[in-house]
């Protein structure tokens, strides 16, 4: 029971999709993955996060959104400017968002 | 929309008195919910609230051709709820509504029980080839099945019952696995074994939505101090 995975709303907005994980986070977890998935042979957003000792809280999360339209390298700078201010990569990924398939850089610090 | 009802029902007489040439489905609905909130002189806060929701829904479904088709087949689904905060008011749930009509063959098959063979025979007038096809899992799960997106297992929720959630998880790192267990068992959960305890504990936290859910949680955490 180390890590634990949730569903997150597929139709929600992107703001609303980092407030529920950072609440979530804010319970003893911490994000390791966040993508679209499948379950129950329904389409999801499934987000798996470690189990941290009760009490214990990773440090802040952001989400951003990399537009998809946008070329490989122009989507690796901005990854890569996301990064900026001690901020780390922890996952890039399609997530649904407002039901649309999208690009969403997830960062800690 | 004022007259929406009036339209919805004035949609129908037409349809009705015309129709004595129709040959189809008709279904409709209307719903309407309102609130306004307003505080007295003697409030010391100026309060007022206008709430209001007006929907109406009139589906006209033709048969494929003539008298003796089959309506169309239709499928028509809503779902209307509030994920952002607040995720309750007052001690109870807000307002969730999942609806939908079928109609046609698409619901002579979505109605099929488990595991039935349907064997969809077409009119005359249809273009169509015999279909036949066997069912999995009831009504109920084939159509949520259509349904595009799972369900949320987390959703956003209130800030007030955020804090009072964290405020549940920061006591369990101070418990032991026998008073987490009678925690369990006093909000109405079974009892795990004592290395499951915890996390267990910390699940039904993360899960509980609604105040009713975090005051059953809030009074069993009582019942070891």
């Amino acid at each position: 029971m180390a890590t634990k995975l949730v569903t997150l709303n597929a139709n929600d907005s992107l703001g609303d999709l980092q407030t529920a994980i950072i609440q979530t986070e804010a319970l003893g977890f911490e994000l390791i993955t966040l993508s679209r998935g499948v379950v129950g042979g329904l389409q999801s957003n499934t987000a798996t996060f470690r189990r941290l000792t009760p009490g214990t809280q990773p440090g802040p999360l952001t989400l951003l959104e990399v537009a998809g339209t946008r070329p490989l390298p122009q989507q690796d700078v901005d990854v890569n400017t996301g990064e900026a201010g001690g901020k780390m990569l922890i996952s890039y990924s399609a997530v649904l968002v407002r039901g649309n398939e999208t690009n969403v850089a997830a960062y800690r610090g | 929309m004022k007259n929406l009802p009036a339209l919805i029902i004035a949609s129908f007489c037409v349809i009705m008195a015309g129709g004595c040439a129709y040959h189809g489905a008709v279904y409709s609905e209307y719903a309407q919910f309102a609130l306004d909130v307003r505080s007295t002189a003697e409030s010391s806060a100026p309060i007022k609230v206008d709430l209001g929701y007006d929907r109406g829904v009139l589906a006209y479904v033709p048969k494929l051709k003539g008298k003796t088709g089959e309506a169309c087949s239709v499928i028509s689904w809503q779902n209307i709820g509030s994920s952002p905060a607040p995720s309750s008011i007052g001690t109870k749930s807000v307002l969730n509504v999942d609806a939908g009509f079928i109609s046609g063959t698409a619901a002579n098959v979505a109605s099929a029980p488990r595991d039935a063979t349907v064997v969809v025979v077409v009119g005359p007038d249809a273009k169509a080839a015999r279909l036949e096809l066997k069912t999995i899992g009831g009504p109920g799960e084939r159509i949520a099945a259509a349904l595009p997106f799972a369900p949320a297992t987390v959703i956003v929720i209130a800030p007030e019952l955020q804090e009072r959630k964290v405020a549940l998880i920061q006591k369990i790192a101070a418990l032991d696995p026998t008073k987490v267990n009678k925690i369990l068992e006093a909000a109405g959960f079974p009892a795990v074994s004592s290395d499951k305890a915890k996390a267990a504990l910390q699940d039904r936290i993360l899960e509980a939505r609604t105040e009713d859910a975090v005051k059953k949680l809030e009074d069993a955490f009582k019942t070891v101090q």
